[in-house]
């Protein structure tokens, strides 16, 4: 997959890997941008370019991590691209796996139905756990980080919470993901529609892979770049 | 066949390593590989790998210094020049031969190791699985079979990663479709 750059047509940035379609998306920006390059079209809608590009090159590139320039990016910025990406999961992704969850159990014949339904189950039991926890993040974290920015209050908002609490509660939510999917791929046998079941992993592989870059850009950016402001604003306290 | 197994390169130019790492990774999906400039470098790292690839002269100049004794590659741009005992690369090949190469000397690995280690659960295994699924916890477990705490928790470490599930919901579910316990005998929640 290529570098994206500022001069680089955004048609062939998408070419050289469409699952930046969502990302790009999240920053409001619609396809049918023509040949522009990614420079036009950030101006076009308003978007930091070197933002935008970084967010793409680290979606795209597992490796490819300019800790120091992310360090840089205004904190709010971060914030409001990863509450899109929450709502993109609750919106697009979470209905997504449902709908294919439910045409997986109609797919299924009448005796393994019920193999299939504990399935449906433990997958409501995962997608709990996740809303439960972007829930979290968007009633707690989010605010938090947006007072300390404001600089009101912070005395008594640092008593009640900080990032090293968030850091404490932020384990892996993907466990039961990871558990779906061998379960799915080693485990169940029985009479079902192969491509509805094809499907469905499909989208499990995507929202684990989206939800693992969520999660580092979460753990190498908005954890230290917060916790640089409580250091600054409550000293050795922080 | 490197499902479970970490491997430590050591490349004085980068590209070699990259490109022997790429291989790797696009054909045998090893768990972790590293890429290291120098044996020293590598020997700083700590970290415990499974096999090891490095050039013939550093194997012959290190040899009694590696503590990865059975899983060695050299690397040599020559043939019929591979190092000591341990098998070697021949790398002026194509892409084909590469990893005709490089698979036969896995497959040569695979069969030094004693007894395939099997996937499946042993009957002890499923009893402790079983317990799980029921909801109980280690200390329970441990009481009702008679057995230490201490040998709970390397049955479930065991479990885990031979099915590959880590989460208590997932093992229920993996219980009731192979009939190891009955859905009936699920805690009420």
């Amino acid at each position: 997959m290529i570098l994206i750059t500022s001069d680089l047509k955004l048609a062939d940035a998408i070419h050289s890997n469409y699952l930046l379609i969502p990302v790009v998306t999240r920053f409001g920006v619609r396809l049918g941008f023509g040949d522009k390059t990614v420079k036009a079209v950030c101006k076009e809608y308003g978007v930091d370019v070197e933002f935008f590009t970084t967010i793409l090159n680290v979606f795209s590139h597992e490796n490819y991590f300019p800790q120091e320039r992310l360090l840089r990016f205004d904190v709010m910025q971060l914030v409001s691209y990863l509450k899109k990406t929450h709502a993109y999961y609750r919106s697009v992704l979470i209905p997504m796996l449902e709908k294919n969850m439910e045409a997986f159990v109609q797919s299924a014949s009448k005796p393994d139905k019920q193999e299939i339904l504990l399935i449906k189950n433990f997958f409501e039991q995962y997608k709990n756990d996740l809303t439960a926890h972007l829930k979290r993040e968007e009633t707690i974290t989010f605010p938090y980080i947006t007072e300390l920015v404001k600089k009101e209050n912070t005395e008594q908002l640092h008593e009640k919470y900080s990032m090293k609490i968030f850091e404490s509660e932020h384990e892996n939510v993907d466990e039961k993901l990871y558990d779906l999917k061998n379960i799915l791929i080693k485990y169940l046998q029985g009479d079902y529609d192969e491509g509805v079941r094809n499907t469905l992993i499909f989208n499990i592989f995507r929202l684990e892979k989206d939800l693992k870059d969520h999660t580092r850009i979460e753990d190498k950016i908005l954890i230290p770049t917060v916790k640089q402001m409580e250091q600054a604003l409550f000293g050795s306290n922080a | 066949m490197l499902s479970k197994q970490n491997i430590a390169i050591i490349a004085g130019d980068f590209l070699s390593g990259y490109g022997l790492k790429a291989l790797f990774c696009e054909y045998f999906t090893p768990a972790k590989i590293d890429v290291f400039a120098a044996v020293d470098d590598y020997y700083d790292s700590k970290n415990i790998y499974h096999l090891l690839a490095l050039p013939a002269v550093d194997y012959l100049v290190h040899l009694n210094r590696l503590t990865v004794k059975n899983k060695i590659i050299t690397i040599s741009g020559a043939p019929q020049r591979g190092a000591g005992q341990a098998p070697y690369l021949y790398t002026l090949c194509s892409e084909q031969e590469m990893v005709e190469q490089l698979q036969s000397i896995l497959t040569s690995f695979d069969s030094l190791q004693s007894g395939d280690a099997k996937n499946e659960l042993s009957e002890r295994e499923c009893e402790v699985l079983a317990k799980v699924a029921q909801g109980a916890i280690n200390k329970e477990i441990a009481d009702s079979l008679n057995i230490s705490l201490n040998t709970v928790i390397t049955h479930r470490k065991n479990i885990t990663a031979k099915l590959g599930i880590k989460t208590i919901s997932g093992l229920t579910v993996y219980a009731i479709l192979n009939g190891i316990i009955s859905g009936r005998e699920l805690p009420k929640s």
